[in-house]
């Protein structure tokens, strides 16, 4: 995926975004969607869903960083005596993660979630006019996200964006 | 004007001129569309209108840097020495020739050097659209020459996605006026 292609798709999917969560109630904004898959008792909005993305881009970015840096992009997640964790184990740390994110930012007005995301997302157009060619099309080990190259995960922040308003849209507490 | 309102607009706009811009060949891109509104004869290719836009988007986010730090003349070109404002006729010769210069510059560089810059500047922009508040968005611009055409800092940043389909278009029609039968 070039330079081109990555900056439409993000400018594009981002735009349908904002123009579609702005134009909801705040009561549909803010409404229990799907259930917290770390914690039963919370649920994620779609408002919640949105400002998600924003953490795993803001992740993503650091990502990128250490792998141009010629360090381990993705690094192992590790267990406190040094095994491997388990998937599960891995993904408990990860809805441990988001949800904490989440509850940062919950209860926050529309603008400020999209303010936040705005910042993360000048961070991303910055550092696609700064990586080459080569760069972006370089792989990052062990990532299981697009085709695992610099370029093709950077574009999947726009996939992730819709993704979760997918998630939002079909939750099953959403009572419709 | 919300802040999402303004950060689509820019998005959609930037989207679809790369995409336009992406699908004309080199050659095309290369054609010529209008003469320098300084020299006539010097030739803007429709190419050089997509590079020309980046140039006003960073003295916009310059300007508005300057005057959210309080500054009362944040676009220094527009005024002399003594802080008197120029009038149109000495300060447009002074712009065009910028762009000129700017052109020619920037001249070597590939189309996708060129979109390379412009999302580095573009990024420049969405920063600080981030970084300021509601009420800033909302303050009149102060001694700048854009406010002909924006109210406030808010409608300065629609600007940019203005003026990048003002210069497509006239890239187009220039295009297309040249190519038309005597």
């Amino acid at each position: 995926m070039d330079r081109i292609e990555i900056e439409v798709k993000l400018n594009k999917d981002r735009a349908w975004l904002l123009e579609t969560l702005s134009a909801m109630s705040q009561d549909d904004l803010f409404r229990a969607r799907t259930e917290s898959e770390h914690d039963s008792s919370k649920s994620w909005s779609y408002a919640d869903h949105f400002i998600h993305t924003t953490l795993i881009e803001q992740n993503w970015n650091a990502m990128f960083r250490r792998h141009v840096a010629g360090e381990q992009g993705m690094p192992q997640r590790l267990n406190k005596d040094g095994t491997a964790q388990s998937r599960d184990e891995v993904m408990a740390g990860i809805h441990k993660w988001t949800e904490t994110w989440a509850d940062e930012h919950r209860g926050k007005p529309l603008g400020e979630l999209v303010r936040a995301g705005l910042k993360v997302r000048a961070d991303t157009l910055g550092l696609l006019a700064e990586l080459t060619d080569e760069q972006l099309a370089s792989t990052i080990p062990g990532t299981p996200w697009a085709d695992s190259t610099v370029g093709g995960i950077m574009a999947a922040n726009a996939d992730h964006g819709r993704m979760h308003f997918k998630y939002a849209k079909e939750g099953a507490l959403s009572g419709s | 004007m919300e802040r999402w309102e303004i950060e689509a607009r820019l998005n959609r706009s930037r989207a679809s001129l790369l995409e336009t811009y992406a699908a004309m060949s080199a050659a095309e891109r290369s054609r010529p569309a209008t003469n320098s509104a300084l020299n006539a004869e010097v030739e803007w290719t429709a190419g050089d209108h997509f590079l020309h836009i980046i140039d006003p988007e960073q003295q916009i986010v310059e300007a508005i840097r300057r005057q959210v730090a309080g500054e009362e003349f944040p676009y220094p070109v527009l005024f002399d020495a003594e802080g008197n404002r120029l009038s149109s006729d000495v300060f447009l010769p002074i712009i065009h020739a910028r762009n000129d210069t700017w052109l020619a510059d920037h001249h070597d560089l590939t189309f996708d050097e060129i979109v390379a810059l412009g999302a580095e500047v573009r990024a420049r922009v969405l920063k600080l659209l981030s970084e300021l508040t509601v009420e800033q968005l909302a303050e009149p611009l102060r001694n700048m020459p854009w406010s002909v055409f924006a109210a406030n800092i808010g409608e300065l940043f629609m600007l940019v996605a203005q003026h990048g389909e003002s210069h497509y278009s006239q890239a187009i029609k220039g295009v297309e006026a040249r190519s038309a039968p005597a």
